[in-house]
């Protein structure tokens, strides 16, 4: 396992102008206060050797002013939003969540989030990550597991545009386009006829050699009919954090038998 | 003005003067920092933080979060409850610079859910599907929040390891052997090789045989129940933690909450 990281790349012109934007910010700024802290210096100077106040009171009025001063040259976060690419949308597997905003929640009421995620059948060192909301009274529910669909930023290496909305069987399209599977949904496509039911998950059960990070995992489950449904296919050990059995999950079945007395079928991915 | 002590106006002078040195000293570092150019975030980075604080042996409570009423003479471990923290809300900032308030939605061993306030000082522990040990609020005393539940803040780092390994047996998340090797044991440094799930997922842990090369000891195999974010850890670190038992063996080092 290669523990080699590779090179973050260069800055790219959005990132670039962005920087230039705010060291043209705190420039600006510096010169402000640091020139209105020398002139409450020197007032402070004029009013003690020019009239019989006591210094006392002149210190406290200084250093409150200077202090307020100090604060205001503090110039905080410039978030301007990238544009939206229109590269492809591509499907991801959520490896990791951080929350980036704590204690900080807008105005709204919204903490940011940044979500890692390994795209299907990437590499160790292929990971992106990108920036998604959640309401400071809901929580967040993003999970490693979860598919998000993704688009890549053509100029940054690890950076993409994470779609805010997600739709499970679009992401699953996604998946099988990635993976090389012809959905074996009746011949139709499943985005817009797959019918979704419940079923319970009864076992999982690895294969024998790893295909990179990943392993041919077969999740067998139990429909509300009594059938038995497998869905196979390659899975990082991330993903298989809701597959306990007794765990109840959305699944799309598939048109024919696959091992004797079981149909294929699809476990929807979960999304945030 | 004359109505004022002297005596007052010399304290805040006092405080007010380090406080505003500090003030300067941040804005200076702000700018500073604003010469070097930009660069591009390496996602991998949090996995750092992560194991950093896996390979921490439990803490006491109290060292990363304030909250709850502090019992007095320490709590018997007989009534601390082992939680799972269902929902992480609010996340504002505290006043004082105490740490960040949040509202925990909490799931108790008995299934029954409520709700605690905290104030964290740090968030890496606490995190939606983690371990919490809280102890219910002393009878006779009403919560000025209307908690029920209160963090077991007065437990010792020890204690809290004893709770932790106590609540994952009963899960079946480690076994009598791997308990036994971890609790007072310290972690060292392995470089993962391999991780290959069996198939068994239990409470949101998914159970794997990691191959790893550990120093002067060889390869070595372990197998154990981590959270998907954890396998992720060693995965992107190419580092998992890992202790020997008093028999020999090699055990995963439990990420205690």
């Amino acid at each position: 396992m290669s523990t080699h990281r590779p090179d973050v790349g260069e800055p790219d012109a959005f990132m670039l102008a962005e920087h230039a934007r705010q060291v043209r910010r705190m420039r600006v700024r510096r010169r402000t206060t640091l020139s209105s802290a020398a002139l409450t210096v020197a007032v402070a100077v004029a009013v003690w050797t020019g009239t019989d106040l006591s210094w006392l009171w002149i210190l406290l009025s200084a250093l409150s002013v200077l202090l307020v001063l100090a604060c205001a040259s503090h110039l905080g976060p410039q978030d301007s939003e990238r544009p939206v690419p229109d590269t492809p949308v591509e499907a991801a597997v959520v490896v990791g969540v951080e929350i980036i905003s704590w204690g900080r929640a807008d105005r709204d009421g919204f903490h940011d989030v940044r979500v890692i995620a390994r795209p299907i059948g990437s590499d160790t060192g292929q990971l992106v990550y990108g920036h998604l909301r959640f309401h400071a009274d809901r929580g967040c529910r993003i999970t490693a597991g979860m598919l998000v669909g993704f688009r890549r930023h053509p100029t940054m290496r690890y950076l993409v545009h994470v779609e805010p909305h997600h739709d499970p069987l679009a992401l699953l399209a996604l998946r099988d386009a990635a993976e090389g599977v012809v959905p074996d949904r009746g011949g139709a496509d499943a985005a817009v006829t797959g019918v979704v039911e419940e079923a319970t998950v009864e076992s999982v059960v690895i294969g024998d050699r790893p295909d990179g990070d990943r392993w041919a995992t077969t999740v067998t489950l139990r429909a509300a009919d009594g059938a038995l449904l497998t869905d196979s296919r390659p899975r990082l050990p991330e993903e298989l954090g809701g597959f306990e059995p007794g765990r109840r999950v959305p699944v799309v079945r598939g048109g024919h038998a696959h091992l004797a007395g079981r149909t294929r079928c699809a476990v929807l991915p979960r999304t945030p | 003005m004359d109505g004022v002590p002297t005596g007052m106006v010399v304290f805040v002078c006092v405080v007010m003067a380090p406080v505003t040195l500090l003030m300067w000293a941040l804005a200076v570092s702000e700018w500073r920092e604003l010469r070097s150019p930009p660069k591009p975030r390496d996602p991998a980075v949090h996995y750092d933080l992560r194991l950093h604080s896996w390979k921490e042996a439990p803490a006491a409570l109290h060292r990363w979060q304030e909250g709850g009423p502090v019992g007095t003479g320490g709590s018997a471990e007989e009534d601390v409850r082992v939680a799972e923290i269902l929902a992480v809300l609010d996340g504002k900032d505290a006043d004082e610079g105490a740490g960040v308030h949040t509202r925990l939605r909490l799931r108790l061993p008995d299934g029954e859910e409520t709700t605690l306030h905290t104030d964290v000082r740090s968030a890496r522990n606490v995190r939606a599907g983690t371990f919490l040990p809280v102890k219910p609020v002393r009878e006779g005393v009403t919560h000025v929040l209307g908690d029920t539940w209160a963090t077991a803040a007065d437990l010792s780092g020890h204690a809290v390891g004893r709770v932790l390994l106590r609540h994952r047996r009963a899960l079946g998340l480690i076994d009598d052997e791997a308990a036994e090797a971890v609790d007072g044991g310290r972690p060292e440094d392995a470089d993962l090789v391999e991780v290959r799930p069996t198939g068994e997922v239990r409470a949101g842990h998914v159970e794997v045989v990691i191959t790893a090369r550990c120093g002067d000891h060889g390869p070595v195999t372990v197998r154990g129940l981590l959270r998907p974010e954890e396998i992720a850890t060693a995965r992107h670190t190419g580092r998992v933690p890992v202790v020997r038992s008093r028999g020999g063996r090699w055990e995963l080092w439990p990420a205690w909450f």
